[in-house]
């Protein structure tokens, strides 16, 4: 009988509870893939959102209230991404939701945004088509491939002093848009194609492929490869003897690439949204916070959840209340100035306005040589 | 020489690099498979694990590379008769779909053992080579392709002579060929069994161990290799180890030849396309098993 | 006739595959320097009877001596080692070693010094299997491949040779030279048992015969006594 009212009380006080905080504070969802196969880069947003929560709170949070993180594990996966998201609306009444990462997982927690009116805002995802299906309550911080090529294309070839280019990429959705959308900005900045080869998420090794490139005399290879083929990608092209510049999107400028390639990371240039080394005091300042507590200097997706749980934040200080609708037209109005620089959103809610970066590795830094804005499409 | 032709010589020289490793992998599925009768689906994972034990020694422990390379391979042996005399003995008169059942959870475990110790980033042995390439004329390759060439074709060497010449390599063959007649002869069947599943995952770490040092190793590598050592045995011939080193070295040319003078996307198709040859007119394979 | 010592004796042998019984209290003996026969129609169960003594499968109950030790149960590998040769049942050479493979692999058990000489002495018994000794076993005639499988069989020196149905699907003169061979090998001091559904054959060569039916030993004695008996005459000599 002791044990019975025991497991009463305790499961009462587990029901009320979510209840009972739920003035006291703000609450954003976050689902993130903490297991699977992006785990890695999945833990690095979460542990930065984390870190940018205290922060936020120390200075007194929003609306006079502590902010409050649910945080989800949706593993790269849509079905676990839409049980988490569902589960961070409908039990802990979260009033806006970061994520997801993988495209297609963010594509399906779209869904149950617009489901419960609940703004969601991704910061990772880059598939074209997400923006494009008129969904009120997702929101895009990030700049999708073919934005970043028609930003970064014309500027190639001067900064790479190079005319030739050669693409070699994943074989993959985004490799693909990459071959599709890049050679024309390319092109209007004086460049020229010269080959168009692709390599398997399979592949191990990619000496043909390097062969055929190589055959095709470029002044330049662009790549497009996460952090496991661009270790391999970037030794193999070496090794076979070839010297011109490699460009890539991707892993290029990562630390974890830069540590495991080690020399043949040397003069390699990536095409990144967010690089640890951008001179400007709110980035100097997350950098020395960030390597003193999480033990590293911050990746593209910490660079990304900085970006997205602050534009939330903002949005939901200049809405003035919790309601989710509210916030979801203040997030229209957005005009958040961070690490990257001016963030807008446009009438699909695509983000534009912020600044990208040509970052060329020396010594194991990844410098920023040049920049580019994002236009407004 | 013109550029298409050192063009040509470069890829038949990518062809064999990949083709011998190719083929001393297949030497040690085709091994297990005909004288086991066991389809070994964590075959990739000796190879997988002879790359991280290699680096682990090399780059974690600071031993010597040429001597952590054998070492590592003495390692990958240890647990793989671990793994026969604990798993695989005790299936001896299983049905191949029990015995395919418990290599493909072997697979996802040693995979996910590698994960714990060693993380999920890809990992390059440190090789003591200059890094510089070298050309011959317009050819290029670099001093650790070259070594990797010379170990992998040399143990192919030592394999087949091992197989073909020694008491234990005959003895071998004859429980390959004829387990019960072997048996009457005194062949200690389930002797036979553990050197061939040591045998096999030796040349499969051996390929992980040399390989490593350009090819970065992951703990998801495992799968990809079983795949093309499967590629491998079946064009070969299931069992045969002439089967395996010739069609090991045909996949290699193949795959470089074929992306080379074809769209590169196409590049894997290419084997499972010649296997789908093989398969309509030789069936058994270009070779028996022997 | 003096008492000869007793090589191999099953007592009480018993054995099942599955659950069927194929072989019933099965018990027989053969002493040093005979020639045993055991004959029996097809599925009677006499290739069980030498799978069982050569150790690849075991009695459910009864006792198998060798020497006077008991060998029930031993794997195969220890049961040649004490001197048991199995010649089995449809040859079961290694089609793709050769000649000379598997006489070596036959001494598999030796490391003495004389394995060379033996080699040399099953050429001359054999004198095809010299010619023939890089080649293939699986290119072999039918005729050469019983050859081999004998002489691989005798390779190890072995004071009890077992014969499952050496003559089987072999060319009458083939079969003849195969009985004149085996009768050899008893003279030169080997004990063999004989396993044949060629009664005629089996008899003629051997001291005492066994007749097997559906697993039990229905009939036991000498060689001439069952020649000369009408029940075996009319069932396995053709009338
Ligand atoms: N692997 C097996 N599983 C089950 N039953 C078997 C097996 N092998 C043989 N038998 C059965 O055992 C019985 C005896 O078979 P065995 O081969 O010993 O006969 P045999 O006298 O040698 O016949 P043959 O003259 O045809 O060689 C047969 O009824 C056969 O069906
Ligand atoms: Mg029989």
């Amino acid at each position: 009988m002791r044990t019975l009212k025991l497991v009463l009380a305790v499961a009462v006080s587990l029901a009320v509870a979510p209840l009972a905080t739920a003035q006291e504070t703000v609450r954003i969802g976050v689902v993130q893939p903490m297991t699977g196969p992006v785990a890695y880069d999945g833990n690095i947003y979460v542990n930065t959102v984390k870190m940018l929560v205290d922060d936020l709170n120390a200075k007194g949070g929003v609306l006079g209230k502590k902010i409050e993180l649910v945080i989800e594990d949706g593993a790269c996966n849509p079905a676990q991404s839409v049980n988490a998201a569902e589960k961070l609306v409908v039990r802990d009444k979260v009033v806006g939701l970061l994520g997801a990462f993988c495209s297609t997982s963010t594509a399906a927690v779209m869904e149950v945004a617009k489901k419960h009116k609940v703004p969601l805002i991704t910061g990772i995802s880059t598939a074209a088509q997400l923006t494009e299906q008129g969904n009120p309550y997702f929101f895009r911080a990030v700049a999708t491939t073919p934005m970043l090529g028609n930003a970064f294309g014309p500027v190639l070839p001067k900064a790479l002093n190079a005319k030739r280019f050669a693409f070699l990429t994943l074989n993959d959705d985004w490799g693909r848009s990459m071959q599709a959308s890049y050679p024309k900005a390319i092109e209007s900045g004086g460049g020229q194609i010269v080959a168009n080869e692709f390599f398997q998420q399979s592949d191990l090794q990619f000496l043909s492929q390097i062969t055929k490139v190589k055959a095709a005399n470029p002044d330049a290879i662009v790549l497009a490869a996460n952090t496991q083929q661009a270790v391999a990608l970037s030794k193999q092209i070496r090794e076979l003897g070839v010297t011109v510049p490699l460009v890539g999107e991707g892993a290029w400028s990562s630390d974890s690439y830069i540590k495991l390639a080690g020399p043949a990371a040397e003069g390699v240039y990536g095409l990144v949204e967010y690089v640890y080394t951008i001179k400007s005091p709110i980035n100097e300042a997350f950098v020395k916070e960030f390597q003193a507590k999480l033990k590293e200097n911050p990746s593209k997706f910490a660079g990304a959840a900085h970006n997205v749980l602050h534009i939330m934040v903002d949005a939901i200080g200049r809405a003035g209340t919790t309601d989710p609708e509210k916030i979801r037209a203040a997030l229209e109005k957005t005009d958040y100035n961070g690490l990257v620089g001016n963030i807008k959103f446009d009438a699909k809610h695509q983000a534009y306005g912020q600044t990208v970066y040509l970052s060329l590795v020396k010594n194991g830094v990844p410098d920023v040589v040049e920049t580019a804005k994002i236009a407004k499409p | 020489m013109s550029a298409t032709i050192t063009i040509l010589a470069q890829h038949l020289l990518n062809g064999v690099l990949i083709g011998c490793a190719y083929a001393l992998i297949a030497m040690g599925l085709t091994m297990i498979f005909g004288v086991m009768n066991i389809a070994n689906f964590a075959h990739g994972e000796f190879y997988m694990l002879g790359g991280f034990v290699a680096f682990y020694l090399v780059s974690l422990m600071g031993l010597d590379y040429f001597a952590a390379l054998p070492l590592a391979v003495a390692i990958v042996v240890a647990l793989a008769i671990v793994l026969q005399h604990s798993i695989f003995r005790r299936l001896r008169e299983a049905p191949m779909m029990t015995t395919t059942l418990v290599t493909i959870g072997l697979s996802i475990l040693l995979e996910n053992a590698a994960l714990l110790l060693w993380g999920p980033q890809p990992q390059s042995i440190p090789t003591p080579f200059p890094t510089k390439p070298l050309s011959f004329f317009g050819v290029y390759t670099t001093p650790l392709y070259l070594f990797c060439m010379a170990v992998t074709a040399a143990l192919i060497v030592v394999g087949h002579v091992l197989i073909r010449r020694t008491r234990m390599g005959k003895a071998m063959r004859a429980t390959f060929q004829n387990k019960e007649s072997a048996a009457l002869v005194g062949i200690r069947i389930d002797r036979i069994y553990a050197y061939a599943f040591a045998f096999g995952a030796a040349l499969a770490a051996a390929a992980g161990a040399v390989l490593g040092g350009f090819i970065p190793v992951e703990p998801a590598t495992g799968g990809i290799i079983t795949l093309k050592a499967f590629v491998v045995v079946i064009l070969g011939g299931m069992g045969s180890f002439v089967g395996a080193i010739v069609g090991g070295l045909l996949l290699g040319l193949a795959e470089a030849l074929g992306a080379g003078y074809m769209p590169t996307g196409w590049k894997d198709a290419i084997g499972f396309f010649a296997v789908i040859l093989v398969l309509l007119f030789r069936p058994e394979g270009l070779f028996k098993r022997v | 006739m003096h008492r000869r010592l007793r090589m191999l004796s099953l007592a009480n042998v018993t054995l099942h595959r599955g659950r069927t019984r194929v072989l019933d209290d099965v018990s027989l003996v053969v002493d040093e320097g005979e020639l045993v026969a055991l004959i029996g129609a097809n599925g009677a169960g006499k290739t069980t009877v030498l799978r069982t003594i050569s150790g690849i499968l075991k009695p459910s109950t009864g006792t198998i001596t060798f020497r006077g030790k008991p060998i029930q149960g031993a794997d195969p590998g220890a049961i040649v080692r004490l001197g048991i040769a199995h010649c089995p049942e449809e040859r079961k050479i290694w089609p793709d070693m050769s000649v000379q493979e598997h006489l070596e692999l036959g001494a598999f058990i030796r490391n003495d010094g004389d394995v060379d000489a033996d080699m040399e002495r099953i050429f001359e018994t054999f004198p095809v299997l010299k010619e023939r000794r890089e080649q293939l076993a699986g290119t072999l005639s039918g005729g050469q491949q019983q050859m081999l499988a004998i002489g691989r069989a005798l390779m190890s020196r072995p004071s009890l040779v077992l014969f499952d149905e050496p003559s089987l699907g072999l060319a009458p003169i083939m079969v003849e030279t195969i009985g004149t061979m085996i009768a050899g090998i008893r003279d030169r001091g080997a004990t063999v048992l004989l396993v044949e559904q060629n009664a005629s054959l089996a008899l003629r060569l051997a001291d005492r015969a066994y007749v097997l039916e559906t697993g039990r030993i229905t009939l036991t004695g000498p060689a001439q006594a069952m020649i000369e008996n009408p029940e075996v005459h009319r069932a396995y000599l053709g009338g």
